[in-house]
């Protein structure tokens, strides 16, 4: 059931169907408690007409039935109105309400009894009526008297039926009125989680590093759980990387053994190449597993860290006399992991010195929605279609200048853990204008 | 020309001294972070190629403490870490030039001539003193475009006065910076060999300086 993967519609479901069943019980326990309550009530009265009744008939001397006082209530003297009275006794009708008019009711045989009983029938107009009928013994009677009040059923039942109508409109308000609270009280009761969800998307988008209590006790427990987890997976995710980092480091120097050893010939030029693809292979890969990537960081300003790498490039440089020329604006910064902001940056500037013949620039602009590094050389640049395999592969374009395809890979495998990217272009100095762009 | 070679790795580092020998440098070599610490402060050596990743004391402190203890020598880092971030700590330290893990030797050799060259004051890789002509990446002499033969040690020598031309080199500094640690250095014969070099040359340019040293060329200013 779809319906039931939302935690909401589960607990609304469950509550329509409760409020529903408590609706109509009661409903129906209340309209059937009213019914006696009125029929017993209806019954009653029709009892207390005929008592009135009785004392309303003498009988004289001869035996002849006579009304004394008349039975107040108007309504039986409205014709066909259901409200009738007779009385009766073994010679037929003697006495009647005007109510009756040409009609003709069966009196029902009964015996003596003391009180009335009640019956449900109908009057020749086919109108339901309730009849309360009591057979008594009168002085001077010369048979057994019966005396008969009927009331029309409908006053009853219209009288139910009103009660019906308030009973289920008050009940559909009530439930009603349930069903928003209940609304409101799973919005407010599921908010905590929903604030849950926001805690998680956050660590997730590197927001924070941790959830924050939700202060619900319910909810705390599994928060304390969920960082501990964060906190586990972080230390193994650390744990892997510092172990493929020192495997890394591990193989470097054997290789560098190896290498030292290798003299010339076909077989030895066969193995340096193998040598060199597995440096190549351990270098991008450890700078990958190095990478911290996108995430939470602070902004970083990128000139003095292009500062001190021309620093250092500069002293290995030195007997080349190059010029590093950072224009890069004093307060121009970016969010991103310092050791990565270092990689990306050391790379080019490397790059592009390792090709420079006198001058190397680092600018920046910004564009709709990311930054872009420019560093760009004077060198003899790189043939457009070699630009292209440089980035991809990192291989090596001259072989006499180590690496250099190789720091370039490096640069676009970070650019695009950051959502970035690197360019390659011919540069108005000359040599090769690399343009790393990273979102802002 | 002495160099100082810290690697643990004992069969890289004898390679490594191999290499530089035979480009007409000496070598001497530390397994470790403490000896390494012991010789860079206790000896005097032109250049020292510096292992990171060292037993004991790690590299970068062996550096700091090198830098702090006023030693100047110019070093390059020889390391397996090769991302910036470990290559800006490395130059923060006093590191002049850095090699990463694996490396090709020749580059090695060249860059650890480069940072001597760098280190006296010599910004081309074919240092001139008089008609006389020393290409360090070939390691060879050259008079007046003819060239000088000349023996390991002899070279060794000559070397050193060049990088130092027109200074009085004393007999003690040219014995430390000719001589590996290990070796049996004797001063008279370095006086044989100093006087073998003298006849090698087709012009009396190599002078003894009484009580001071050898001086090559002709004597500047002292600097």
């Amino acid at each position: 059931m779809r319906l039931l993967k939302s935690l909401r519609s589960r607990l609304l479901v469950g509550a329509l169907i409760w409020v529903a069943c408590a609706s109509i019980a009661g409903g129906w326990a209340l309209s059937y408690a009213f019914r006696s309550a009125a029929e017993d009530a209806f019954d009653a009265r029709l009892t207390s007409l005929v008592s009135v009744l009785i004392g309303s008939v003498d009988a004289d001397r001869n035996g002849q039935l006579t009304l004394a006082r008349g039975i107040g209530d108007p309504q039986f003297e409205q014709v066909y109105s259901g409200w009738y009275w007779l009385v009766a006794d073994r010679a037929g009708v003697r006495l009647r309400s005007r109510s009756l008019w040409d009609l003709r009711l069966e009196v029902p045989d009964t015996p003596v009894t003391a009180t009335p009983r009640v019956m449900t029938t109908h009057d020749p107009l086919g109108r339901e009526i309730r009849v309360a009928v009591q057979t008594v013994l009168l002085p001077n009677a010369a048979s057994p008297v019966t005396f008969l009040v009927s009331g029309d059923g409908e006053t009853l039942r219209s009288e139910i039926r009103r009660f019906n109508v308030v009973l289920r409109s008050a009940l559909a308000a009530l439930a009603l009125g349930l069903l928003l609270a209940l609304l409101a009280q799973i919005r407010f009761g599921l908010r905590p989680l929903e604030r849950l969800v926001h805690e998680v998307e956050a660590v997730r988008t590197g927001k924070s590093s941790q959830l924050s209590p939700l202060e619900t006790t319910e909810l705390d427990a599994l928060v304390t759980e969920v960082n501990s987890l964060i906190a586990h997976n972080r230390e193994v995710v650390e744990r892997a990387r510092a172990s493929a980092s020192d495997l890394a480091h591990a193989l470097k120097t054997p290789l560098a053994v190896i290498k030292s050893l290798e003299t010339d010939g076909e077989a030895a030029r066969e193995r340096r190449q193998q040598i060199a693809a597995m440096e190549r292979i351990v270098t991008r890969h450890l700078a990958r597993a190095s990478a911290a990537g996108a995430g939470r960081h602070r902004a970083l300003a990128l000139s003095p860290i292009v500062d001190e790498i021309a620093h250092g490039l500069q002293r290995v440089y030195a007997e080349r006399d190059l010029l590093i020329r950072n224009e890069l604006a004093a307060d121009l910064a970016y969010p991103a992991d310092q050791e990565d902001l270092e990689e990306m940056l050391g790379n080019l500037l490397e790059n592009a010195c390792k090709w420079a013949t006198h001058a190397v620039r680092v600018r920046s602009r910004r564009d709709a929605g990311q930054l872009c590094i420019i560093v760009e050389d004077d060198g003899p640049g790189i043939p457009d279609e070699h630009a292209h395999q440089a980035i991809a592969r990192g291989v090596r374009l001259d072989e006499k200048t180590s690496g250099t395809g190789l720091g370039l890979a490096i640069v676009t495998d970070l650019a695009t853990l950051y959502g970035g990217e690197l360019a390659l272009a011919r540069s108005e100095l000359g040599g090769v204008k690399a343009e790393l762009k990273l979102p802002t | 020309m002495r160099v100082l070679v810290v690697e643990d790795e004992a069969k890289l580092a004898e390679r490594i001294r191999a290499a530089l020998v035979e480009a007409g440098l000496t070598a001497d070599i530390a397994p470790d972070g403490v000896e390494a610490q012991f010789l860079g402060e206790t000896e005097t050596y032109d250049a020292a190629v510096l292992d990171l990743g060292l037993p004991k004391i790690d590299g970068l402190s062996v550096l700091e403490h090198w830098r702090k203890a006023g030693r100047k020598m110019p070093v390059l880092i020889l390391t397996a870490r090769s991302r910036w971030h470990e290559k800006l700590a490395g130059f923060n330290a006093g590191a002049d030039d850095y090699l990463t893990k694996p490396f090709e030797m020749d580059e090695l050799v060249v860059r650890v001539k480069a940072l001597i060259r760098r280190s006296t004051g010599h910004a081309s890789a074919i240092l001139e003193c008089g008609p006389l002509k020393l290409d360090t990446n070939a390691a060879r002499f050259e008079y007046d475009g003819q060239p000088l033969e000349l023996t390991p040690q002899e070279y060794r020598i000559l070397a050193f006065l060049m990088h130092h031309a027109g200074r009085v080199v004393s007999r003690t500094e040219l014995m430390e910076h000719v001589y590996a640690r290990d070796a049996d250095s004797d001063s008279n014969v370095l006086d044989v060999l100093i006087g073998r070099i003298r006849k090698k040359l087709p012009a009396p340019m190599l002078t003894t300086v009484r009580g001071h040293g050898f001086v090559l060329g002709r004597t500047r200013e002292t600097s």
